[in-house]
């Protein structure tokens, strides 16, 4: 065995290889692998595509009055999923989740009424409630360390005896299954707007173009990010950039100013098609400015059997797509196949082939990177002509209004965002080492976009005339805390190492068995908030209310990427599955159907999540190495 | 506190799990910059020797000697405070999580916002990274699950975070027992690098190859008792490995299959 070796020496060479090999790898992911890696991908594609079905089959559900009912679901059943999420992540169950919603409300509305005549105050019992939920919390983490059964059995056990003693208790004391005349305690009114409150703005004056101008801002900051995160930036910007860039600006103006003031519908394509070009041209423009020009030398020889290949299923998917949104008729509502009418039929063949279609062709795109650099141009081009197909038919053929005037401005818009995309990856190459500031104005951009977005649609809905409930906002409040501290704490951390591998965790000083009740606790706590918001809501508690919830709650965390063996996910995903699952049992009453489907529905949706978490997550991981 | 005492000593460390003597009188010193190799098969109480140094369990007589001081660790958290740090062989490393958590777990740098104490996670990022390159390994993207890396790559991610620490002792629990023969050759040039930057090396495996080139000191352990500690002047490497293999047992043997022929 060779120890002559001079350690330093060895140590030393190493070093030198590792350098070496630090130019010759790609040390730079772009932001697409990125999104893909992140657990709550499979979660957020859901949302949309289901979204999407749902506003092109019903009429309600792209209103603001539909969005205050889903939210509002997806608010109870979100608030506590979110904290599901995180103890799922650190390994463990908690079953007794849903009846904790159904205790606590008959807990704090037994004490406020029954017990002392005089009627004691619900300032005083609503706390007592989450006292009592903290110490069942706790006796859960309690149970579980000690006994180190399963917390699957352990909390199921907590479940029953909750279910139980609740019933038990109520109708011991009460005479029924039941507690009401909630509204009659005094402080009712002040906790009142604490936890169901609800809002309604009046619309205003300048809400659309508002809406507009923010909506545009946060695709121009979204497309900027992306850039920067794609391509390399120019020491100074470059001077040859600024005019294209200022023409595009201008054009992008004169369309918009155009399509605001216009009443009639001649001249509108005019200024549309002003806007379109403008954003082709801004990007471009853009990119000149900022980023280094060049070619992409990425040759492997590998054929364009295989891109064309592609490229021709894609192309008749969205024909098929195409085809079948004229042949069957708006209006007819006969049923079709079981369960849905030949509107909504359609409407599944019309999304299954469009968006088929175009991830096909993507998909050729992209095959055709390491074969030629015209190839993947004709590629893309291919993809830009076929979403300004697809709009346009769908414009003249289509009978809804929806699709006609909405879809139709969307789709020509992603067009021409994917066509000034294409110019700007023909003539510049992509970044393939890391820059620190770059990523991290990129990320910004990209961030401050999507909430300027989401801000902007808040804002349009808030003021559009609908209510919308409290349990919204709370719900919003508790998902960010949730990720701050699952993402940006040190209990975060231990969270995660908990769930992935608790011996290791232990044995470099975390506090397990501190962590896991803490969770626990965290979960039965906000189990109890549910309980107050819906308590509230509804003036009174059914003794056996939330029996059920649980398992929703473990859907949505699972639909939004979280492994159920623990260690790794996202409590914003639970968020997103709640959303989904929301979805479902709005869109299908809106829809006509018979609403015993919602069931089906959901198991479909959460197995159909699963796979696809799944195949993402190993896609993205395998490409990395 | 003592400066002259070694830097850890166990005298006739013993401990039983109901009936079962795990371990009996067994007695050895650490010292700062020298490697201390604990040799054994498999069954020999190599792993409930580390764990009671480590702190995971607590020793039912004799003494532990920590800088002339006697200790009895509660809790591995008590052992790494005092500068023990332990790598296992399952690595205490976390698959699913990324490189930077793993390397700070226990350990994590916050820093102030407002009322909030946050994760650093720019500086845990670049220093988990600018560390494990010291040590010669280049992470493309700290975010990367531990699990993605190689068996040697995950040593020296391990290794690197006791360094890092201020591991005062490490102690290597059968490093090299599941790599290849370059992957090995890796892990004992890092156990001299540690050495060489004074901390006192604990080295437990069943390979005397591996061992003897780099320990200073030996102590070989069979069904719990101690069969001998020597310095690397009083052993050779073959006289090692007979004694772990356990000497005349290993001659009948060898007599029996050539008979058996």
């Amino acid at each position: 065995m060779a120890t002559t070796t001079n350690v330093g020496d060895a140590l030393a060479s190493a070093r030198a290889s590792a350098a070496k090999a630090a130019d010759e790898r790609l040390g730079h992911r772009g932001p697409i692998q990125r999104l893909l890696v992140r657990a709550e991908i499979g979660a957020l594609i859901g949302v949309t595509i289901v979204w999407l079905f749902y506003w092109i089959v019903t009429k309600q559900f792209g209103t603001a009055a539909g969005a205050g009912t889903y939210l509002d679901i997806a608010a109870n059943t979100g608030f506590v999923a979110v904290f599901v999420a995180l103890l799922m992540i650190g390994g463990e169950f908690d079953l007794s989740a849903g009846a904790m919603t159904g205790t606590s409300g008959i807990l704090v509305g037994l004490i406020s009424e029954e017990i002392g005549r005089k009627g004691i105050s619900v300032f005083i019992a609503v706390p007592i409630g989450l006292l009592v939920a903290a110490g069942i919390g706790f006796w859960n983490g309690q149970m579980v360390n000690r006994s180190k059964l399963p917390s699957f059995i352990v909390t199921l056990g907590t479940f029953y005896i909750l279910q139980g003693g609740t019933l038990g208790f109520t109708k011991q004391i009460n005479g029924k299954v039941f507690v009401d005349k909630f509204d009659k305690t005094s402080g009712f009114s002040i906790l009142r707007k604490v936890f169901a409150s609800e809002f309604s703005g009046k619309p205003f004056g300048a809400r659309n173009a508002l809406f507009t101008i923010m909506l545009l801002a946060a695709a121009a900051f979204i497309i900027l990010g992306v850039l920067h995160l794609t391509y390399r930036r120019l020491a100074k910007p470059s001077a040859a950039g600024f005019p294209v860039l200022g023409g595009g600006v201008v054009l992008i103006a004169v369309g918009f100013i155009g399509l605001l003031r216009s009443t009639g519908k001649g001249s509108d394509w005019i200024f549309g098609a002003l806007l379109g070009l403008g954003i082709v041209v801004g990007m471009v423009g853009a990119a000149r400015t900022l980023y280094v020009g060049g070619v992409d030398v990425h040759h492997d020889g590998s054929t364009a059997n295989a891109v064309f290949k592609r490229a021709g299923i894609g192309v008749v998917l969205i024909a098929l797509g195409v085809f079948f949104s004229k042949l069957l008729d708006h209006h007819k509502t006969k049923r079709l196949f079981l369960i849905t009418t030949e509107q909504g039929f359609r409407a599944i063949l019309v999304v299954f082939g469009v968006v088929g279609g175009l991830v096909a062709i993507g998909l050729a795109a992209r095959k055709a990177t390491p074969v030629s650099r015209t190839l993947r141009l004709e590629m893309m081009v291919l993809a830009v002509l076929a979403i300004t197909v697809v709009a346009f038919i769908l414009q003249s053929e289509s009978t809804s209004r929806k699709l006609r005037v909405e879809l139709f401005s969307m789709l020509l818009l992603m067009a021409a965002v994917a066509l000034g995309a294409t110019l700007v990856e023909y003539f510049h190459p992509k970044r393939l080492v890391a820059d620190r500031a770059a990523d991290r104005h990129g990320t910004m951009l990209v961030v401050a976009g999507a909430l300027l977005g989401a801000l902007g649609v808040l804002m349009r809905m808030l003021f559009s005339g609908s209510t919308f409930r409290i349990s919204i906002l709370w719900w919003i409040i508790a998902t960010a805390g949730a990720s701050l501290l699952l993402l940006r704490t040190r209990f975060g951390s231990w969270i995660f190492s908990v769930g992935g591998n608790k011996d290791a965790a232990r044995s470099v000083g975390v506090p397990v068995a501190r962590v896991k009740t803490t969770l626990f606790m965290m979960v039965s706590c906000a189990g109890w908030f549910a309980g107050m918001m819906a308590a509230f809501q509804l003036n009174g508690t059914q003794a056996n209310q939330g029996v059920g919830k649980e398992l929703e709650y473990i859907v949505a965390a699972v639909v939004g990427g979280n492994l159920l063996t623990g260690g790794y996910g996202s409590a914003a995903g639970a968020s997103l599955g709640a959303l989904v699952t929301a979805f479902t049992a709005v869109g299908i009453p809106y829809a006509g159907w018979n609403s015993n489907w919602n069931f089906l529905f959901l198991g479909a949706i959460l197995l159909l999540s699963v796979l696809v978490n799944n195949f993402i997550r190993t896609r993205a991981q395998a490409a990395r190495r | 506190m003592n400066t002259t005492a070694p830097l850890m000593e166990a005298r006739e460390i013993a401990k039983n799990y109901g009936n079962i003597i795990a371990l009996s009188g067994i007695s050895m010193t650490v010292e700062a910059g020298k490697v201390t190799c604990v040799l054994g098969d498999n069954g020999a109480g190599k792993s409930t020797l580390i764990k009671i140094l480590a702190g995971v369990h607590q020793h039912d007589e004799g003494e532990l000697l920590i800088e002339g001081e006697p200790v009895k660790f509660a809790s591995p958290r008590e052992a790494l405070d005092r500068g023990i740090a332990a790598v296992y062989q399952d690595l205490a490393m976390v698959p699913l999580m990324s490189v930077w958590r793993n390397f700070f777990l226990g350990s994590e740098p916050r820093r102030r916002l407002g009322p909030m104490k946050l994760l650093n996670v720019p500086h845990a990022r670049h220093t988990a990274k600018d560390e494990l390159f010291k040590m010669g390994i280049d992470i493309r993207d700290p975010e990367q699950p531990v699990g993605t890396l190689s068996g040697g790559e995950r040593q020296s991610v391990a290794i690197a975070r006791a360094v890092y620490f201020g591991a005062k002792v490490l102690i290597l629990d059968e490093p090299t027992s599941a790599l290849g023969v370059k992957q090995s050759g890796i892990v004992l040039r890092y156990i001299l690098e540690a050495a060489k930057r004074n901390l006192g090396v604990i080295f437990i495996t069943h390979n005397p190859n591996h061992a003897y080139p780099v320990g200073d000191r030996f102590i070989v352990l069979s069904r719990g008792r101690s069969l001998g500690n020597f310095a690397k002047n009083e052993i050779t490497r073959d006289e090692m490995t007979r004694l772990m293999a356990g000497g005349g047992e290993l001659d009948e043997l060898t007599a029996d299959l050539e008979r058996a022929r």
